[in-house]
């Protein structure tokens, strides 16, 4: 059964669910009684997944000192073995190539679990070759569409053009490459909601393609050239560990990335459709 | 006479060479950049050499003259430099 923001909460059992493409177990101390925020909630999804997921047990204690913490919102840093974002601090632990052991602290508040989700989510991912990317997201046809660009390149009008499609995710995703191809996992996060269209009710997709959009006299779609799509992507994915070899993995993973998936440059019309655009390029 | 700058390419970055371009990724600036052939190939000589030996590999592989040769790859490699894709170091 898929957990509601109403149930989810650590505690000595333990409570597991995928979040971002990662399984989290969240074993909390004695005391510790705070629930996930209802923006996280949309994207649990179940656990029992594939063994190729990565998995994460995290014990989780609440540490009030942790509230002066004034680092910047969105930041996630990851040096070596430790985590640190606003109101959240954790080490990691390897335990086989997909699993980990993480012991936490964290601010009193129910968003500072889940700025714990996010955190573990981008670390994991990272260190498991996936990459968390900065798009808006649409689910047509039984696939993930992430449309890319820099602030004000208009990814939230644009997915939200594609009618007849459901809204997958508003800020961020990640991307992993899974047995079956890479797959899409929708994240938390963004203020601004795509208008008109509903939410979708999965949160793991197969990935269609991914389109940098650019504003343009008329609706086209075109391939981007090889390091121009490296470099797309590349310009999207934030990244929490800025070691060097980190950046190079990241690297290979995105130029592999850019040779399986559909790169493209999305030439879009304020109020156009969008939505055959992109079952032209399902097709192709 | 003073030693001319021996350059080295930043330890901070990643680079690779797809279909003829470079991506070059400057870690603590979080800057992507991308270089022509010709460009990419500076990069890649510069570790190591001076601007002179650069420009001497350049003579050999293009077909430019060596004046030509060093007056671009010194405008490029001060580029680089500026990226921090380069850094220059003085030995005696």
């Amino acid at each position: 059964m898929m957990p509601s923001a109403a149930n989810v909460r650590p505690q000595a059992g333990g409570q597991r669910f995928l979040f971002g493409g990662v399984e989290i177990e969240l074993l909390g101390a004695a005391g510790f009684s705070y629930e996930l925020p209802p923006d996280h909630a949309r994207f649990l999804g179940r656990d029992g997944a594939s063994p190729s997921v990565p998995r994460v047990t995290c014990s989780v204690r609440r540490d009030p000192a942790l509230l002066r913490d004034d680092r910047d919102d969105r930041e996630i840093v990851l040096q070596e073995h430790d985590l640190q974002t606003t109101g959240v601090r954790a080490h990691l632990q390897p335990l086989s190539h997909n699993s980990w052991a993480v012991s936490a602290r964290v601010a009193p508040g129910a968003h500072n679990l889940g700025r714990l989700l996010d955190a573990l989510s981008a670390a994991i991912v990272e260190r498991s070759g996936g990459l968390l990317v900065h798009a808006a997201g649409v689910e047509l046809d039984g696939h993930a569409y992430l449309f890319v660009g820099p602030s004000g390149a208009g990814k939230t009008t644009a997915a939200g053009q594609v009618f007849g499609a459901r809204s997958f995710c508003v800020d961020r995703a990640v991307v992993m490459p899974s047995a079956q191809g890479w797959r899409v996992h929708a994240l938390p996060g963004g203020t601004d909601p795509i208008d008109r269209a509903p939410d979708s009710r999965n949160v793991t997709l197969p990935l269609g393609g991914i389109l940098r959009v650019k504003q343009a006299s008329t609706v086209d779609a075109h391939p981007l050239a090889p390091h121009e799509a490296v470099m797309t992507v590349r310009e999207s994915v934030f990244s929490a560990d800025r070691d060097e070899v980190s950046e190079r993995k990241r690297l290979d993973t995105i130029a592999t990335l850019a040779t399986e998936v559909p790169l493209m440059r999305l030439d879009s019309v304020l109020g156009a459709p969008l939505a055959q655009t992109l079952r032209r390029l399902e097709r192709a | 006479m003073s030693a001319l700058p021996r350059l080295q390419q930043s330890k901070r970055l990643a680079a690779r060479v797809i279909d003829g371009k470079g991506v070059v990724i400057v870690i603590d600036r979080q800057e992507v950049h991308t270089l022509n052939g010709v460009g990419m190939r500076v990069f890649e000589l510069a570790e190591g050499r001076t601007v002179e030996e650069i420009a001497a590999c350049l003579v050999e592989e293009f077909d430019v003259s060596h004046e030509r040769a060093v007056s671009d790859a010194k405008t490029f490699v001060e580029d680089l430099i500026g990226m921090g894709a380069l850094e220059a170091s003085v030995t005696p």
